[in-house]
């Protein structure tokens, strides 16, 4: 007993401390393991894991559907994970990296990213399951890639422009047309560019927005995403009408004062009627009912400088490449380009399906009122280029861009020097992904 | 007896051994072979050799002038050094605020609790309390500001305004923190008798502070100065993801929030790995060099 207190009990002990946490994460690995693979075959239940990335309104819509989807198939279990935020395309690569990729997931505008290391499962030959014609074709090819269909949007993001009708009938000004043009918007601006209080400070600003390069048919770089053309006539056009807009005629504020706004979003000064105008993602609509409750405003189309385009985007749901299931993803993917979840989603945006889309504009009453014009800015659409490294090329514009807004550095100074990084960031990419 | 001994300290020493070599050995040893790799997390890794280091820290010689590679890498650890420049005054801060808490006030405990308060905070939570603070419109300091007849900056929106602005937050952060406390033990340890010798001899506050307290603190400031750089090297995420976005410009852009938009925005795993390497043989060299020459000016009492 001595013998085991002063020798063996000194040395063991410690040494079995030591261990324990190695054992705890041997024995916590070994059990949630075989608890993995006895709940899956105790029940023969398939089990999805559905990742989505939605605002807190439009989740039910998800939830619901959801439901409905489990109860017509009681052999199929979906798991909806919420991973609301900027940062979702970084966790869904995370959990693809920890092989723990979901089922099914939420996809936008990095489409591209994912699709170019083949993360999602081909869809191409299930495609005849569905009424493929009656979708938007632009919106279909941007989830396609070498030929190949990897998704089906189930609802199209487009900015537009917002109008105050209040601040407009104030300054005796008819309200905008679809097909009016830059030189009228500058003028409509600089009639609704108010020091209301006289002390010299700008109270109400014409313009609130974002005017996009696609307007002025600039692009940062060629659709195979081969060619930086940040330093083109048109995109120097661009870059010196939004400083005239900010700095010669003021009929909007700075990117600093919007910087500073950034947190608030914009919508909150149009309703303060501090903007007269903005441009507004029909995607927004929702929340803009919301903040903009006591405003009367419409939408109008982007003025044309070039076209009348504007950013935009889409939402789909597309299956995994590494699914374990994918015959049933796909029953649950199809359910979620159906007509009846592409219309619920309508205040979120815009169904693809053409002919859920006309059903929406031609069910809707009430505000905004020109909700057509969403419609006719599907001939407009400019969706985000689709290149492996979206994001490492768009930082060197982005960069560029707020150089430019913030005055450190000429347009045609900034955009030679972003052309020449874009050129040898497109190089050395090219060298990586070969 | 000795072996017994030996195994007994291994085995006390053991928990601390497995967190080391699996949290931080391997990591590290991880991110040295990774960085001569090409990853994008999707395929399989690609040897690369040192490629990520030539196109991280080499140049090209490109309209008759030689051009860095990336030359994003050299203008955020220009950021990264900026904001080393908070620590003397963060250090001094600190000193202070240890040096009046040692005092026999009353509220001692409660003063040294609202002090150490940020250190403990949710550090997410404050950031975005000083995001308001700093907002050009509807901030506390424009609104200060506005009430003595300045038109404030936008504080984390001018290129020139937002690294001093964060620098400020980080002393603010720091200066209550560890090193006070730190400096708190320090003071507590130098023996009464040198200051009433010192006041018998006639020396003031002043004399007393530059003769003893702060050659007496010399081990304790050396060894907040030495740590202080080493995090140093290593801040500005915070603020960066949550305040600015690295922007304007990449004004507030530090490495650590490079390496990070490397590895999961960009997904070049290799190419963030390369940046943590080059960023620890920075550090490593800073931490030898203070070791070289701040530790013999260091007197040990």
């Amino acid at each position: 007993m001595r013998y085991l207190k002063t020798k063996i009990g000194i040395t063991l002990i410690p040494i079995l401390f030591g261990l324990a946490p190695l054992v705890v994460l041997i024995i916590g690995w070994g059990y949630s393991h075989s608890k993995r693979k006895q709940s899956q075959s105790e029940d023969e239940k398939v089990r999805l894991v559905l990742a989505i990335n939605v605002s807190h309104r439009d989740r039910p819509f998800f939830v619901e559907t959801v439901d409905a989807f489990m109860k017509e198939h009681p052999n199929i279990e979906v798991e909806i994970r919420n991973i609301a935020g900027v940062r979702y395309y970084q966790k869904i690569l995370i959990m693809m990296a920890g092989k723990v990729a979901p089922d099914l997931m939420w996809m936008g505008q990095s489409f591209a990213e994912f699709a170019y290391k083949g993360a999602f499962l081909d869809i191409t030959d299930r495609l005849r399951d569905i009424p493929y014609d009656e979708f938007l074709p632009q919106a279909l090819s941007w989830y396609r890639m070498n030929g190949r269909q990897y998704g089906v949007p189930y609802a199209i993001h487009m900015r537009i422009f917002a109008y105050n009708k209040k601040l407009f009938d104030e300054a005796g000004i008819p309200y905008p047309s679809d097909d009016w043009d830059f030189d009228e918007f500058l003028e409509i601006t600089k009639k609704l560019t108010l020091d209301k209080d006289g002390d010299g400070q700008i109270d109400q600003y014409g313009f609130g927005g974002g005017l996009h390069r696609a307007t002025f048919g600039a692009e940062i770089f060629s659709d195979d995403g081969q060619l930086a053309l940040c330093n083109t006539p048109e995109m120097l056009n661009f870059f010196k009408t939004r400083l005239n807009l900010a700095f010669k005629y003021k009929v909007q504020p700075t990117m600093e004062l919007r910087n500073q706004e950034g947190s608030i979003d914009r919508y909150v000064p149009f309703s303060q009627e501090r903007y007269a105008i903005i441009d507004a993602g029909n995607g927004d609509r929702v929340v803009m009912l919301e903040k903009c409750a006591d405003t009367d405003w419409d939408y109008v189309l982007c003025p044309k400088v070039k076209r009348h385009a504007q950013w935009s985007s889409s939402a789909a749901i597309v299956i995994s490449a590494d699914t374990q299931h994918p015959d049933e993803s796909w029953e649950l993917c199809k359910v979620f380009i159906g007509d009846k979840f592409q219309k619920s989603m309508a205040l979120s945006g815009m169904p693809t399906n053409i002919n859920a889309a006309e059903e929406v504009i031609a069910e809707h009453r009430g505000t905004p009122s020109n909700l057509k014009a969403v419609l006719k800015a599907y001939d407009f659409l400019y969706p985000t280029p689709r290149v492996p490294n979206l994001k490492e090329l768009e930082a060197i514009y982005i960069d560029a861009e707020e150089k430019i807004m913030l005055r450190m550095a000429t347009p045609k100074d900034a955009l030679d020097d972003a052309q020449r990084k874009m050129t040898l960031a497109i190089k050395k990419l090219n060298e990586r992904n070969r | 007896m000795k072996r017994e001994q030996d195994i007994t300290a291994l085995a006390f020493l053991s928990p601390n051994i497995f967190g080391f070599l699996v949290f931080t050995l391997f990591p590290v040893l991880a991110a040295l072979a990774l960085s001569l790799f090409r990853w994008d997390i999707f395929h399989a890794p690609k040897f690369i050799g040192l490629q990520n280091y030539f196109d991280l820290l080499g140049w090209v010689f490109e309209d008759k002038f030689f051009q860095w590679i990336d030359p994003d890498f050299w203008k955020f650890l220009g950021n990264t050094v900026f904001y080393l420049f908070a620590i003397p005054l963060s250090i001094a801060a600190s000193l202070f605020l240890a040096i009046i808490l040692n005092q026999k006030l009353r509220y001692r405990i409660f003063f040294r609790t609202v002090f150490f308060l940020p250190t403990i905070s949710a550090s997410v939570g404050l950031l975005i309390l000083w995001k308001y603070l700093y907002n050009g419109d509807y901030g506390l300091f424009n609104f200060l500001l506005s009430k003595i007849g300045i038109d404030g900056p936008g504080w984390l929106t001018d290129y020139h305004w937002a690294k001093p602005s964060i620098m400020m937050m980080m002393i603010w952060g720091s200066m209550g923190g560890v090193a006070m406390v730190i400096y708190l033990a320090g003071l507590q340890n130098i023996p009464r008798e040198l200051y009433e010798a010192a006041e018998l001899d006639g020396a003031n506050g002043w004399n007393q502070f530059c003769h003893i307290t702060w050659p007496m603190l010399a081990p304790t400031t050396f060894f907040i100065f030495v740590t202080s750089i080493i995090a140093g090297f290593q801040s500005g995420f915070d603020a960066a993801y949550i305040l600015t976005q690295g922007g304007p410009a990449g004004a507030t852009t530090t490495l650590d929030y490079y390496i990070y938009n490397h590895a999961f925005v960009y997904f070049n795993m290799g190419y963030a790995a390369t940046i943590a390497v080059v960023l620890f043989f920075i550090v490593f060299c800073v931490t030898m060099i203070n070791w070289r020459f701040g530790g013999r000016k260091v007197h040990y009492g």
